[in-house]
């Protein structure tokens, strides 16, 4: 049994969420602190656009939403409620800019197969070559370690590069990286969505592997959790720091 | 962040004695009556506050009028907290100053001093006593130099028999000695792009001068000549408007005060971005590296338009010579320098690149958009791809082979030599149909000489036409054909001219449709969709309801022209396309920039071209003209050179 959680990683001026979300009419409920993440009811008398709603208004949607410094990670069962939320009760309460986090998800998708490339090309004479950095080279020192224990499971990429013959290609699978179909695309392509696979070896120490994170281009986020108290938490855990070493890797803009 | 909508202008009366007073109003014509030689004047767009809803006036007393940059908009956010009183108020102007804060309080004026260094932004203060300037200040100029040039400058002589070529030279060093200093106070980047445009315009002026040949230093003149326009101008519009603001006058005068330094520094990265992806591509290069290809089966294919003609062929060239790296030893590409003209308006030189003032107002309508640098971009691309294809008509031995190829006395030993057969065939075929000069059946080298004299020109701009449709306007005739059809508005008299342009736009076009049964037919409707599109909506235009009744009446006249031009798109479609590149320069990784109007939130535009052309309509608007430049200037990236895979590697 699992969730699926969707939402938007959101820029601001530092401070100015801390103060806009408590004046929020249409947030209800005693917010619930864990590790720093709020759970709160969001109850709306409209229907969402595109959300389907038994019953009569008002509706309640459950919102999870955490807020440190000059960034916010709004979470919902489905993104268009985040989005709502967004445009309709926090742009307005909100004096100074709001906008979605830029994730440079196109070029994470090309370091990430540099990274694979560089190592799979190394040769003993090359012990002394440099792998390839991330945006951001001053964590170029993280990055091995970062590719060691992540892959890509999953790349939805638009192309302009046929006359609108061909408009959008979608990938998916445990490896992406090791697949040369997936490779040669590159040239004619730029990523939107990539999905984050976690590497992890089951008891027998066979290596394995599960999609920790999706990341749009436009801030999107979007994973599954258990059920379970304790591997939500963990689930959330995991999330957040994939996002911290993103984000020094120079891809969250 | 978001512009309230509406500009005012923001005027420096300087009276005789020295004495100095602002003045904001809303049109030019409330002050000139009263104007004298020294003031000078800069629109302003009024930022959205709480202070917006009344009206602005200069408040009696003490207040501080502050002028702040380059900085971005959506940065300035924070510094706005510090406007308290009811008369403070918060601008954007054209300028690299381009934050103009106004404020009462001396608390205000602290803490605007505050955030400004806390941000690392330049700054100029005014004090006011009502609307006089009692004193002004500005934050610590730097001591940056750009030694590197100013050494090289320095060491570079022109020593010539005629003094136009002394003459020249020594202005291209004291502009550019005064480029690069006010650069480096302002972006290290244009000043490294300086120095690069300095070593190839210096490199290529002294070989015109040195190459010993009659006449030789009359292009080095020219040369200079043409970098001297640019550069006067490239200064003094980004440059000035920045301290001491009152000593620095921009010779635009409606921007005499602040300069235009954001819409110069806009142009400047569509340029820069177009230099990285289209010009990285170095497909002149590539397609020079057809002489390398011998292979008779494709020879011939060529010559008698075999199946090769049916896809692009340029993402084929490494496979076909060899995979072997096409381009080993890559030269910099020549950085255009950029700047604002109302009489050049959109036009490329090989060392410039110009764009009209009516950017400033109308940038955000069709009429004057920024996409019309892909034009004059594709200019550069095509008169080099040319410059490799033709002959050279003052090298002989080039010439005597190009003659023999078109009188069919020799085979085209390489696929380039092919090409240049296609070429010039078809403008014989051209001259056949509409003769310009007498052609004999066997040419002489005269004959040759005069053919492309006249007829290079319909060559190169037809050519221009197809490259631009497919590599910047995604080979979509309902996106170009209106687009094309409304900038042509501005050009004046082009009555005469109207059934050349309804042609040109028949051969872009042409190029989408090139695989079909019915090419010709299909390029006609979408053409006459696209025109009377625009006829239906754009009432003022002048020319598209002739240009529409002409496509109706003489339909079957284009279409025979346009056959006669069949091989110049079908060049351009298979020898100049590749869908890589095309990717590089028109890839995005969202449908649709859907950037508000008016607002500022400094999210990264992907792609500078994509932006202007999702936000580009038929209607002009100045406030989101200023909008788009400053998004433009502030929130574009460059993207990383292209690097092709068997192609740069």
């Amino acid at each position: 049994m699992s969730d699926k959680l969707s939402g938007f990683l959101i820029w601001s001026e530092p401070s100015a969420l801390r103060s806009a979300i408590p004046r929020l009419k249409r947030l209800s409920g005693e917010p619930e602190a864990v590790d720093g993440w709020h759970k709160y009811e969001y109850v709306v008398e409209e229907q969402i656009p595109r959300i389907d709603m038994q019953g009569a208004p008002p509706f309640t949607h459950q919102l999870f939403i955490r807020w440190g410094g000059d960034r916010l990670i709004v979470l919902s069962n489905h993104y268009r409620i985040c989005d709502h939320f967004i445009d309709q009760d926090l742009r307005p309460t909100t004096a100074t800019f709001l906008r979605k986090a830029d994730i440079a998800v196109h070029e994470l998708v090309l370091a990430m197969i540099q990274f694979r490339e560089f190592v799979d090309n190394s040769r003993p004479t090359m012990d002394d070559a440099i792998p390839p950095s991330p945006l951001n080279a001053e964590a170029a020192a993280e990055w091995p370690t970062f590719n060691t224990s992540h892959t890509l499971g999953y790349g939805s990429a638009r192309t302009d590069a046929f006359g609108g013959g061909l408009q959008r290609i979608e990938f998916e699978g445990d490896d992406l990286p090791s697949v040369s179909l997936f490779t040669t695309a590159i040239p004619v392509v730029r990523f939107r969505n990539c999905g984050i696979r976690r590497k992890t070896s089951d008891e027998k120490g066979f290596p394995g592997s599960y999609e920790l994170l999706r990341l749009g281009k436009t801030g999107f986020l979007s994973f599954v959790t258990p059920v379970s108290g304790r591997g939500q938490k963990e689930r959330f855990k995991e999330v957040e720091g994939l996002l911290r070493a993103l984000n020094r890797f120079g891809f969250i803009k | 962040m978001r512009l309230k909508g509406g500009g005012s202008l923001l005027v420096l009366h300087s009276a005789a004695s020295g004495a100095k007073e602002v003045e904001l109003v809303a049109s030019l014509s409330a002050v000139l009556p009263d104007w004298n030689g020294r003031d000078r004047v800069s629109p302003l767009f009024e930022i959205d506050t709480i202070q917006s809803k009344s009206p602005f006036q200069f408040k009696p007393g003490v207040a501080f009028l502050f002028f702040m940059g380059p900085v971005n908009p959506a940065r300035a956010e924070s510094c706005l907290r510090s406007l308290k009183g009811k008369n403070d108020r918060a601008w954007l102007s054209f300028g690299l100053f381009n934050l103009v804060v106004y404020t009462t309080s001396r608390v205000g004026y602290r803490s605007l001093l505050g955030w400004a260094e806390q941000q690392g932004v330049r700054w100029e203060k005014w004090d006011l006593h009502g609307p006089k300037v009692t004193a002004d200040s500005h934050s610590p100029v730097t001591s940056a130099k750009p030694s590197g040039l100013l050494e090289s400058l320095s060491r570079l002589r022109f020593h010539a028999p005629l003094p136009e070529l002394r003459d020249a030279g020594e202005e291209y060093c004291a502009l550019l000695a005064a480029a690069g200093c006010r650069s480096s106070e302002v972006d290290s980047q244009i000043t490294t792009e300086l120095e690069q445009a300095n070593s190839i315009i210096t490199e290529s002026a002294l070989n015109h001068f040195s190459s010993g040949k009659n006449g030789r230093d009359l292009p080095a003149i020219a040369l200079l000549v043409d970098a001297n326009a640019a550069l006067s101008r490239f200064t003094s519009q980004m440059f000035s408007g920045m301290p001491p603001i009152q000593e620095t006058e921009c010779h635009f005068w409606t921007h005499s005060l602040l300069g235009t330094g954001v819409a110069n520094l806009a142009v400047l990265k569509v340029r820069r971005f177009i230099t990285l992806t289209l010009g990285e591509a170095r497909i002149p290069d590539q397609i020079s590296a057809l002489e390398d290809v011998t292979d008779e089966a494709l020879i011939k294919e060529v010559l008698e338009d075999g199946h090769l003609w049916n896809g692009p062929l340029l993402q084929r060239l490494p496979e076909i010579t060899g995979r072997k790296p096409l381009l080993r030893e890559l030269p910099p590409l020549a950085p255009l320098i950029t700047y604002l003209s109302g009489r050049d308006g959109y036009h490329t030189t090989q060392t410039s690149l110009s764009a009209p003032l009516n950017i400033l107002t109308s940038c955000s309508s069709l009429r004057w958009s920024l996409l019309t640098i892909t034009h004059e971009m594709s200019h550069r691309v095509i008169d080099e791809v040319l410059s490799y294809i033709l002959p050279d008509p003052g090298e002989p031995t080039e010439l005597s082979k190009a003659t023999d190829l078109l009188n069919e006395g020799r085979k085209p030993p390489n696929v380039l030599a092919a090409l240049q057969f296609k070429i010039l065939h078809s403008m014989a075929t051209l001259n056949a149909a509409a003769p310009l000069i007498a052609l004999p059946d066997v040419a002489s080298e005269q004959d040759l000489i005069a053919l492309m004299g006249t007829r290079r020109e319909e060559v190169e701009e037809i050519m221009v036409h197809v490259f631009d449709f497919l590599y910047f306007y995604g080979a979509d005739p309902e996106v170009y054909v209106p687009a094309i059809w409304r900038s042509w508005d501005a050009i004046p008299s082009l009555h005469r001219r109207l059934p050349g342009y309804v042609l040109r736009t028949l051969c872009a076009v042409y190029g989408k449709f090139w695989l079909s049964s019915t090419s010709a037919q299909d390029a006609l409707a979408a053409v006459r969709a696209g025109m009377e599109e625009v006829a239906k909506t754009d009432r003022t235009n002048v020319y598209i309801h002739d240009a529409v009744n002409f496509l109706n009446k003489e339909s079957e006249a284009l279409r025979k022209q346009l056959l006669l031009r069949r091989t110049l798109v079908g060049i351009v479609r298979t020898f100049l396309q590749s869908p890589a590149i095309v990717q590089s320069v028109r890839g995005q990784s969202t449908k649709a920039d859907r950037s508000r109007a008016n607002y500022f939130d400094a999210t990264p535009i992907e792609n500078p071209l994509r932006f202007i052309e999702s936000n580009t309509s038929a209607q002009s608007n100045a406030t989101k003209s200023l909008w788009m430049l400053a998004r433009l200037a502030f929130d574009t990236s460059d993207p990383d050179p292209l690097r092709v895979k068997d192609i740069h590697q």
